[in-house]
């Protein structure tokens, strides 16, 4: 019998944004999961002999079998102590380490959409400082605003005068009020990094900054995530989408 | 200019550091203790360049041909943990170490290792999917948090192991039916438990190309904490056949470490298991034993690059 799809969202019981995204698209089948899911009875996972149909995870307190998760949506770079109230807090850090580290080979395994993929360094995506976001960019070709770090104190960043338009790229989708060179930018920029959820900021055409944790407020991008995690093809973009 | 970085009281930072003295070559000792005496900025664009300002120089980051990595936890180091989180030693020392290894994770010289690439061993589940790629066999492994499925795993298996999943408290030891009642704990936490793989544990150091080998003899399930349970532990020269170097060579190669210490068993039937790549091993406490000169290796590594 053909079981409900699952999308998952996974982020910080903190984390309102993510739960008020749950609660949209639910109709979608989403859920939240959060790291006390990871605390509770029900996770079985077998490496390498890894039989999808019988491993199960936890969701929202619900146990669910992986292959009936359809996509997951990644909104927490690591897992803290501070978000499992539920265990002994002399162990609480030592089972944040624990959880983090079976997530990012959980999510590196699974054979659903993640919006980003993990790496060793973050549950989502590559983890790059902004100079290696600018460094990279520069090395396709982009045009990019230096960026500095210092540890002296008296030493502050650059303040930005210019306006700053940012895009949002969401699989081979890109949304904001940017040029279409922008656009192109932020993309080729996404897949030199590995990414298919990414937001960079530029001024006047001159990359800024970029990151792996875009706003997803907007309808246009929540509703372009919703369709790459659950496979369904891309709606026309309305006004302020560039490319798609 | 090669930057060693460590605390000077770290065994194979030590021995590199020797070696490259005898080698002649430039060097300097970072040492992370001095972090809140230390500056560093780095500029990134097309290029990237940089300063550190270390024991009263400045080094410019653009000479630095080849860097060696041994960093501790800086929150572990006496001289910042005792100026507690959230002092201005502490954030500084933060803010040192994430420029320093921003740098690292830049710089087109060589890194011995970089950080993006030592972090695979966070995660044995993970590193685990890397060592099989590479041709390894790997021991049959339940992440669980079902005290049932972990009974159902030990039963179909007989005897288990279990370890953490990431680097902290890194202990392998071995189910045995006293902890039957503490099975029940795994509902808190995911909790990792893998087939005992019965057999010869074996030691392989990678740098670069070259490879050193050593077998270990010991009755402990985990050698390195022999000690505590009153057992021994004797290392002993030994070569591994040469697909298996080869494979090793071409692990390390894929995990992006130009040094790694490779843990392996040997199986009664003549397979071999990988278990684990360390990317910062402690490789004095072969060498010490075999004779290898694993030091001499990555000081010529290091020095090799221009």
């Amino acid at each position: 019998m053909d079981r409900e799809k699952i999308l998952v969202i996974l982020a910080s019981r903190l984390d309102r944004a993510a739960a008020g995204l749950a609660e949209r698209w639910a109709p979608h089948g989403a859920r939240l999961m959060t790291p006390g899911d990871l605390s509770r009875e029900g996770w079985r996972d077998q490496i390498p002999a890894f039989k999808i149909a019988r491993s199960t995870a936890v969701v929202g307190g619900q146990e669910v079998r992986f292959d009936e998760i359809e996509g997951v949506l990644v909104r927490l770079p690591w897992v803290t102590e501070h978000e499992l109230d539920r265990v002994a807090r002399a162990d609480r850090s030592y089972v944040a380490s624990e959880i983090s580290s079976y997530l990012l080979s959980w999510l590196s395994r699974l054979h659903c959409p993640v919006l980003n993929r993990p790496s060793a360094m973050s549950l989502s995506g590559p983890a790059w400082r902004s100079e290696q976001w600018i460094f990279n960019a520069a090395k396709l070709g982009i045009q990019v605003k230096t960026v500095r770090r210092s540890s002296a104190a008296k030493d502050k960043p650059d303040a930005l005068n210019e306006p700053i338009e940012v895009v949002t790229v969401v699989g081979d989708r890109t949304f904001g009020q940017v040029s279409a060179q922008d656009a192109q930018h932020a993309l080729k920029l996404a897949q030199h990094a590995r990414v298919n959820l990414m937001s960079a900021s530029f001024s006047n055409s001159v990359l800024v900054n970029a990151n792996c944790w875009p706003s997803l407020e907007s309808d246009e991008v929540s509703t372009a995530v919703l369709a790459y995690l659950s496979h369904r093809p891309p709606m026309p973009s309305s006004s302020g989408a560039v490319s798609s | 200019m090669i930057i060693l970085l460590g605390v000077p009281t770290d065994d194979p930072l030590l021995a590199v550091l020797k070696c490259l003295r005898r080698m002649d070559a430039k060097f300097v000792l970072v040492d992370q203790t001095e972090m809140p005496n230390t500056e560093v900025e780095i500029e990134a664009g097309s290029e990237v360049s940089g300063a550190l300002h270390y024991g009263g120089e400045t080094i410019d980051l653009g000479s630095v041909t080849a860097t060696f990595l041994r960093p501790y936890d800086f929150r572990q180091l006496p001289e910042i943990r005792d100026a507690g989180e959230g002092s201005q030693v502490w954030g500084h020392a933060a803010t040192v170490s994430d420029i320093l290894y921003s740098w690292t994770e830049l710089t087109s010289t060589l890194v011995v290792n970089r950080p993006s690439d030592m972090a695979s061993n966070n995660s044995k589940p993970y590193q685990a999917s890397l060592i099989k790629a590479a041709g390894f066999s790997v021991p049959e492994t339940l992440i669980t948090t079902d005290p049932v499925a972990a009974r159902v795993f030990w039963q179909t298996h007989g005897e288990i192991v279990y370890k953490s999943i990431s680097g902290v408290r890194s202990i392998v030891k071995r189910l045995t039916k006293e902890q039957d009642e503490r099975i029940s704990d795994v509902a808190n936490c995911p909790t990792q438990f893998q087939e005992y793989v019965p057999g010869t544990d074996y030691r392989v150091h990678v740098v670069g190309s070259k490879v050193f080998s050593c077998e270990i003899v010991s009755k402990a399930d985990d050698y390195r904490y022999a000690y505590m349970h009153g057992y021994g532990v004797e290392i002993l020269r030994r070569e591994v056949p040469s697909e298996v170097s080869e494979r090793c060579v071409s692990l390390a190669t894929r995990c992006g470490l130009a040094l790694a210490g490779i843990d392996l068993r040997l199986r009664p039937d003549g397979s071999w298991c990988c278990f684990e790549v360390n990317p910062s091993p402690a490789f004095t406490y072969y060498q010490q034993a075999t004779g290898d000169r694993i030091d001499e290796a990555v000081a010529g590594l290091l020095a090799s690059h221009r």
